[in-house]
C-alpha cells in the first residue's frame, strides 16, 4: 500500500463498491502485499464486530403518539411543536414530555402511564431542572398580583347595567366618557354604526319581550344577557362585593374591562369547562362571543320547552337589523324583513321539506380567518348551529352534541385519537346538507367546478377525502358545505362580522359576477339577484361564461409559490368590485349575494374555507372617509 | 405497487392506519440507527418520533424517486442535526449514551451464558459503542448507515446529500479510526 487512496480501495472492496478497473488493481496489490492482506483481515473483523452488534428496539409503539402529535400540529401548528423541544434544557423537555403525556391523555380513555419515560423524567439533571421550575413557580405565585376575582368582575359588569331589560348597555360599547370598550383589537366603531347596533339591539329586546316566538338559539344569548341584566340586582344583594367593584375608578374600570372580559371570553368559549369559568362565560356572552357557554345540553333542553328552531327561510324569524359589522359594512347593507309569524313556526316541518325541495340556487365560496383561540372553542360550529345550518343531534335520545373537530378529516388522513378512521364523523346536517372536513392544504381536488359543488348539494353524498398534508406550521382549514336560505346566510354573515378578533373579513366569491349589478350597489340589486342566479348557474353548468368557483386561498398559496392562477385574479376582480363607493367592503357584497329579501324558497350551497391563523388581522380601515358627522375611528 | 408505496397512498387518501404500519414497520429500524447518531437513546426517540410526524405532514411530498425508508432516513438526519445544533455543545453523543445508558451492555444476554462470558461480551459491545460515539459526527452517520444498514454508496450519497466518492473517504477514514480504537478488541475476537 503506497498512500490512503490505495488504502481506501480495500474498504471500498469489501464492499463490492469498486468499478472493474479498481478491482483488478486490488486484487494485484493482495496478491503481492501481507500487509495489504492484513489490513483487509481487520477491516473485515471490524465489520463483523459492527454488524454483530445487538439490535436496539423501541420499547413502545410510536404509530398512536406520532399520530395525535401529527394531528395537534396541523390543527394547531403552534401547539406541540416537537422541534422546541430540542431547545428546551434535559429538565425542560422531561416536563414537556410530561406536558404532553397529559395532553394526550386528555384525548384518550385513561392516563397512559406507560408512555411517560420515567428514566428520562427520574434523571438527575432533569430532577434539578424541574426543582428549580417549581421554586420559581412558586415564587411568582406568591410575588404576582392576584388576579381579577372572576365573581367579583363579574359582579361589576353586573353593576354596570342600569335597568332590567337594557341588554343592549352590557355590550362593548363607548362609555360616557367616549373611551371605546370594545375588544383590544377591535376598532371603535363610528357613531352611525354605534347607532345601527343600538336599534339591532333594541329590535332584539323588543322581539325578546313581546314576540317571544322565535326559539332561536342565535338569540339565546341575548335572552341569557337580559335575564342577567334583570337578576343583576338581585345579585347584588345576593352578597356579591361590589363596594370593591364600585370604588374602582371610572376610567381604570374602562380600561381593564374589555382586556379582562376579552381574556375571560376567550377562555370561556373553549369546548371544555369548568366551575371556574362561570364568570368568564357571562363574558363571553357580554361581549358576544358566541353561545358557547350555554352548551348543546342547555339548547337541548330550551328545546324541550320552545317549538322547533326553524332552519330555513321560510320559518326563521331574519336578523332583526341588517349587518353593522366591520367599519363601513352598514351603508349598504339590506334591509331585514320583520320575524316571521308564529304560524310560520308551527309549518315548520312543511317549509323544512320545502327547502329541501329546493333546487340550489347559487353557489358560493367564503374564505374566512378564524383565531387559534376561535377554532378550539369551535366558534364556527357554534355560529353554524345558531342559524340553523348546523345542529348535531346523536342517535341516543335526540341529545344535542358538538361537532368534534378531532374528528373530522385533518390534512390528509382522518385522524382521531385512536388512529382509526372517522370520516366525516362529525358531520351534522339539518335544514342543509353540511360537512365539515379538515384540509390543511388545497389540494387539486378541491378546486371543484360548481357543476360538482351543486352535485354534490343534490346528492348529499360526502365529497371524497381530500389529498392534501400540511407542511409544518402551515396553518390547518376547515372546509365546510352546507345549504342556506338567503336569511341563514345573512344571518351567519352578519355574526361573522361582528367577531372581528376571532373571524376576518369574510371574502365571498360567487359564480355570479354582474359587476354591473354589483356596482349599482346591493340595495338595487338585492332583490332582482335571486332571479338571475339561475341564469348564471347555466353559465356555470358549461354552456355559458364556464366560470368556476375557485377557491380563494387555493390561489393565494399558488400566488405564493409563485405560480398565480386565474383564480386569484379573478377574486382579485370580485374583490374590487366588492369595495363600494362609499367604503362598504367586502361584507357589503356578501350581503348583495345573500339578500335576506330573497325568496324564501332560493337555496344557496356555500363552501366555507376557514383558515386557521395566530391571530385574525383587524378589519382594514374604510375606503372612502364616512360623513364628517360620523368619522370611522380607529381604536 | 410495493407494499410501502400501497400504505402510502392509502395514508395519501386518508387512512392513518396505513401510515400507524409504516411507523410500526420502521420505528425499531430507525430507532437503532439513531440511536448511534443522536448518541442517546431518549434523544434517539425523540427524534425518531419526530421523524415519523414531520414524514406523515409531508408525505405529500414524497414523490416515490426513492425508497421510503431512504425519505425517511433523509428526514431523521435532518431532524437528528436540528436537535443536536440546537442544543449545542450541552452533551456530546458519547455523554449522552453515557447518561442514557445506551452503552451499558447488549442486551442479548442468554441463559445458557456463563455469567463471565456474559460480562465480557457486554463489555465489548460496550466498547464498540464508545468508540464508534466518538466518530466524529460525519464519519459515523456514514459507517452506520453502512455497517448496520447495509446501504450501498449510492443509497448513503442519497440521504446524506453527498457525492459517492466522500461517502467512500470517509468511510474509510471511519473504519480506519475504529480500527485503531479497538484494536485490542478486535485482537481478543481473533
Amino acid at each position: 500500500m503506497s498512500d490512503v487512496n490505495e488504502s481506501e480501495l480495500f474498504s471500498a472492496y469489501l464492499d463490492g463498491e469498486l468499478t472493474a478497473d479498481e478491482q483488478v488493481r486490488v486484487e494485484q496489490i493482495l496478491a503481492t502485499s501481507p500487509e495489504a492482506r492484513q489490513l483487509l483481515d481487520e477491516l473485515r473483523a471490524l465489520g463483523s464486530t459492527l454488524q454483530g452488534l445487538p439490535q436496539e428496539k423501541l420499547d413502545e409503539d410510536l404509530a398512536a403518539r406520532v399520530l395525535q402529535i401529527a394531528e395537534r400540529r396541523m390543527l394547531a401548528p403552534e401547539e406541540a411543536d416537537e422541534s422546541d423541544l430540542a431547545d428546551k434544557p434535559v429538565a425542560g423537555r422531561a416536563a414537556a414530555a410530561l406536558t404532553r403525556s397529559a395532553a394526550d391523555a386528555s384525548e384518550s380513555e385513561g392516563f397512559p402511564w406507560r408512555e411517560i419515560s420515567w428514566r428520562g423524567i427520574l434523571n438527575p439533571r432533569a430532577l434539578i431542572w424541574s426543582a428549580v421550575i417549581v421554586v420559581v413557580a412558586v415564587v411568582i405565585h406568591y410575588t404576582a398580583p392576584p388576579p381579577a376575582n372572576p365573581n367579583r368582575q363579574q359582579a361589576r359588569l353586573d353593576d354596570n347595567k342600569p335597568t332590567a331589560g337594557a341588554a343592549a348597555e352590557t355590550r362593548p360599547k363607548s362609555t360616557s366618557d367616549g373611551a371605546w370598550v370594545g375588544p383590544a383589537n377591535q376598532p371603535k366603531p363610528s357613531d352611525e354604526m354605534q347607532a345601527k347596533r343600538e336599534e339591532r339591539r333594541d329590535a332584539i329586546d323588543k322581539t325578546e319581550t313581546n314576540a317571544k316566538t322565535g326559539p332561536i338559539a342565535k338569540d339565546i344569548g341575548d335572552k341569557e344577557t337580559i335575564a342577567k341584566a334583570e337578576t343583576a340586582p338581585a345579585a347584588a344583594s345576593d352578597g356579591r362585593d361590589l363596594k370593591k367593584a364600585e370604588a374602582k375608578p371610572e376610567a381604570d374600570r374602562s380600561k381593564s374591562r374589555p382586556d379582562e372580559l376579552h381574556k375571560y371570553a376567550m377562555k370561556a368559549i373553549q369546548p371544555d369547562s369548568s366551575p371556574k369559568k362561570a364568570a368568564g362565560k357571562d363574558a363571553a356572552r357580554e361581549l358576544g362571543y358566541g353561545a358557547h357557554d350555554q352548551g348543546f345540553a342547555r339548547r337541548s333542553e330550551e328545546k324541550k320547552e320552545l317549538p322547533p328552531r326553524e332552519s330555513f327561510a321560510g320559518n326563521k324569524p331574519a336578523p332583526a337589523e341588517p349587518l353593522a359589522a366591520k367599519p363601513g359594512a352598514a351603508a349598504a347593507v339590506a334591509p331585514v324583513p320583520p320575524a316571521a309569524p308564529a304560524s310560520a313556526v308551527a309549518k315548520s316541518d312543511e317549509a323544512a321539506r320545502v327547502f329541501r325541495d329546493t333546487p340550489v340556487q347559487t353557489a358560493i365560496v367564503v374564505h374566512l380567518n378564524v383565531s387559534t383561540t376561535a377554532f378550539r372553542g369551535r366558534l364556527f360550529d357554534e355560529l353554524l348551529v345558531r342559524n340553523g345550518l348546523a345542529a348535531g343531534e346523536s342517535s341516543e335520545g335526540g341529545q344535542a352534541v358538538a361537532v368534534p373537530v378531532r374528528n373530522v378529516q385533518a390534512g390528509n388522513t382522518a385522524l382521531t385519537a385512536g388512529g382509526s378512521q372517522a370520516p366525516l364523523s362529525g358531520s351534522v346536517s339539518t335544514g342543509g346538507s353540511t360537512r365539515q372536513q379538515v384540509v390543511a392544504q388545497a389540494p387539486a381536488d378541491v378546486e371543484r367546478t360548481q357543476p360538482q359543488i351543486v352535485q354534490n348539494s343534490a346528492s348529499r353524498a360526502a365529497p371524497p377525502m381530500r389529498a392534501g398534508a400540511a407542511g409544518g406550521g402551515r396553518p390547518a382549514s376547515l372546509y365546510y358545505e352546507f345549504d342556506a336560505s338567503p336569511a341563514q346566510l345573512h344571518a351567519l354573515l352578519a355574526e361573522i362580522g361582528e367577531q372581528t378578533e376571532a373571524f376576518s373579513s369574510p371574502e365571498v366569491a360567487s359564480s355570479l359576477t354582474d359587476t354591473k349589478r354589483k356596482n349599482a350597489g346591493p340595495a338595487k340589486g338585492e332583490q332582482g339577484f335571486a332571479d338571475d342566479q339561475s341564469g348564471g348557474f347555466g353559465q356555470a353548468n358549461g354552456a355559458g361564461s364556464g366560470q368556476t368557483v375557485q377557491m380563494p386561498w387555493r390561489g393565494k398559496q399558488q400566488s405564493k409559490a409563485g405560480a398565480e392562477s386565474r383564480a386569484t385574479d379573478k377574486l382579485r376582480e370580485q374583490a374590487t368590485h366588492s369595495q363600494a363607493a362609499d367604503g362598504a367592503g367586502e361584507l357589503a357584497y356578501s350581503q348583495s349575494v345573500v339578500a335576506p329579501e330573497a325568496a324564501a324558497a332560493t337555496k344557496t350551497h356555500v363552501v366555507v374555507l376557514l383558515s386557521v391563523v395566530d391571530r385574525v388581522a383587524p378589519p382594514p380601515a374604510p375606503a372612502a372617509a364616512p360623513s364628517p358627522a360620523a368619522p370611522a375611528k380607529g381604536k | 405497487m410495493n407494499d410501502d408505496a400501497q400504505l402510502i397512498s392509502q395514508a395519501l387518501a386518508g387512512q392513518t392506519s396505513a401510515f400507524g404500519q409504516l411507523v410500526e414497520k420502521y420505528q425499531d429500524r430507525l430507532y437503532n440507527t439513531v440511536l448511534h447518531v443522536a448518541g442517546g437513546a431518549e434523544d434517539a426517540k425523540d427524534v425518531v418520533q419526530e421523524t415519523f410526524v414531520q414524514a406523515f405532514l409531508k408525505l405529500e411530498s414524497f414523490q416515490g424517486a426513492s425508497a421510503f425508508y431512504t425519505w425517511l432516513y433523509r428526514i431523521a438526519f435532518n431532524v437528528a442535526a436540528t436537535f443536536r445544533r440546537r442544543r449545542g455543545a450541552m452533551r456530546t453523543a458519547e455523554q449522552a449514551a453515557l447518561a442514557d445508558g445506551h452503552l451499558g451492555g447488549d442486551g442479548t444476554s442468554r441463559a445458557s451464558d456463563a455469567p463471565g462470558e456474559r460480562l465480557e461480551r457486554e463489555e465489548r459491545c460496550r466498547q464498540v459503542r464508545q468508540a464508534i460515539a466518538q466518530l466524529p459526527e460525519e464519519y459515523r452517520v456514514v459507517l452506520v448507515l453502512r455497517e448496520m444498514e447495509g446501504y450501498c454508496y449510492e443509497t448513503i450519497a442519497e440521504i446524506l446529500d453527498l457525492p459517492v466518492g466522500t461517502v467512500r473517504s470517509r468511510l474509510h477514514r471511519a473504519r480506519m479510526q475504529l480500527r485503531e480504537q479497538l484494536r485490542e478488541v478486535l485482537a481478543v475476537e481473533e
